[in-house]
């Protein structure tokens, strides 16, 4: 009885786990056809699916050779995602660790006011802010620069509440004890809070990472160059685009938050907890 | 084991990075060196027999044209800037009027617009079709 319902929950997982992965699959099989194939297959301009093929007639690597040796543009639009990217989540981590230390540790006047409305921040979508965040973009004369969609990515209630969370299990005594020897906020927060957030850090710079990475409608909104578009929107523009290229540039585009995800696994699993090394 | 998928993962990223980095440096000569490159020359409004105050008839060389028949199929480069070196080619179709030892006499053909300022794509490095991307390539005299 106990092997059929342990057989019964792995059929339910495998099940689970190709429902999530089709898309990827799907993509990687894709990029690996000739565009002949694909267009025989897919017809986006219809909005219909032929067929769905996952083993190619004939494997080649003609998207990839495009992606990486005759279409620039989509190396460069993947150049304009690090440039947002990169900026914006070494910026929130550091701002969300020193604001949540400040929230979790410090004590000061309306503190827990404050947060609240943090709170309240967190609550709001990304669509509401947009155009009064376009009107302050448009007042500090950055629109149509990198800088109209990093600003605003780099403040993050989200990235607080979280490390806030991870800041709240370490004790007090070991603050104090390092005030009794003189130690000063700043290096209270380098030396004994991060090594005790490493896993919530982590989460962040993969949740952010995703997020910025990912992101379709600020660039949209904030850059009238299209020479300034992430690759984000090239993969969703499947209007306009090259089917089988938009394949091969999906592949390319999920190898950095994987590499992110491989590298931060270990730390990831506990975001709330202190780091398995200490 | 962890600490070995860091250090791969770690190297990987490397390399990724690395690898798209120079690939988008170079982007602009690993194009040009894969395109096709083309010589192009420009008809002349004439006709054989050196009649230059005439409508529809020009003189092509030989080297530019696919013969079939009483018509012909020629290519042409359509700069994309004004001031670049690349191009696209467009086919079209010319009816053959005459011929000597180096030129064909040719006219419009099926409304087809066929002007002097067309560039004739008479020598390509790979094979061309229409749509393809091409790069210009300036023909070298000597100064003798």
């Amino acid at each position: 009885m106990k092997k059929t319902k342990s057989v019964f929950k792995y059929i339910i997982l495998i099940l689970l786990t190709a429902v999530f992965l089709f898309p990827i699959i799907y993509m990687l099989a894709n990029s690996f056809m000739q565009s002949g194939e694909i267009e025989k297959t897919l017809n986006f301009s219809e909005e219909t699916f032929k067929s769905v093929n996952l083993i190619p007639d004939m494997f080649s690597a003609e998207q990839y050779y495009e992606v990486f040796f005759r279409r620039a543009e989509y190396l460069l639009k993947f150049w304009n995602s690090v440039i947002i990217t990169l900026p914006t989540v070494i910026l929130q981590v550091v701002f969300s660790s020193l604001a949540a230390f400040a929230f979790a540790k410090l004590k000061f006047p309306f503190r827990d006011k404050l947060f609240f409305i943090y709170i309240v921040l967190l609550i709001l979508p990304l669509q509401v802010t947009l155009v009064p965040n376009y009107i302050v973009m448009d007042n500090l004369k950055i629109l149509n620069t990198f800088l109209s969609v990093i600003l605003p990515g780099t403040f993050s209630a989200f990235g607080i509440c979280l490390l806030r969370q991870s800041i709240k299990y370490i004790s007090y005594s070991s603050i104090e004890a390092a005030r009794i020897d003189g130690a000063s906020y700043l290096r209270i927060f380098t030396r004994i809070i991060i090594p005790q957030i490493k896993g919530g850090l982590v989460t962040l710079t993969l949740l952010t990472f995703i997020d910025s990475w990912s992101a379709v409608e600020q660039p949209m909104i904030y850059f009238t160059d299209k020479g300034m578009y992430p690759l984000s929107i090239t993969l969703s523009d499947i209007a306009d685009s090259d089917y089988g290229i938009i394949f091969a540039c999906g592949v390319m585009f999920l190898i950095p938050p994987l590499l992110i995800y491989l590298y931060g696994e270990n730390d990831i699993r506990s975001p709330f907890t202190t780091s398995d090394k200490l | 084991m962890r600490k070995k998928i860091k250090k791969i993962t770690v190297v990987f990223a490397v390399v990724f990075f690395s690898l798209v980095a120079v690939l988008t440096y170079f982007s602009d000569t690993i194009d040009r060196m894969l395109l096709p490159q083309v010589k192009t020359c420009e008809a002349v409004l004439s006709d054989l027999k050196g009649n230059t105050r005439i409508y529809n008839k020009y003189l092509i060389p030989k080297s530019v044209i696919t013969v079939d028949g009483d018509t012909g199929t020629v290519y042409y480069a359509q700069r994309i800037t004004d001031s670049g070196d690349e191009a696209y080619v467009y086919q079209l179709q010319v009816s053959i009027i005459g011929s000597d030892e180096l030129y064909y006499e040719v006219s419009n053909s099926n409304g087809d617009m066929f002007t002097t300022s067309l560039q004739l794509i008479y020598s390509t490095s790979k094979n061309i079709s229409d749509g393809d991307r091409v790069y210009i390539v300036e023909e070298e005299f000597d100064e003798e």
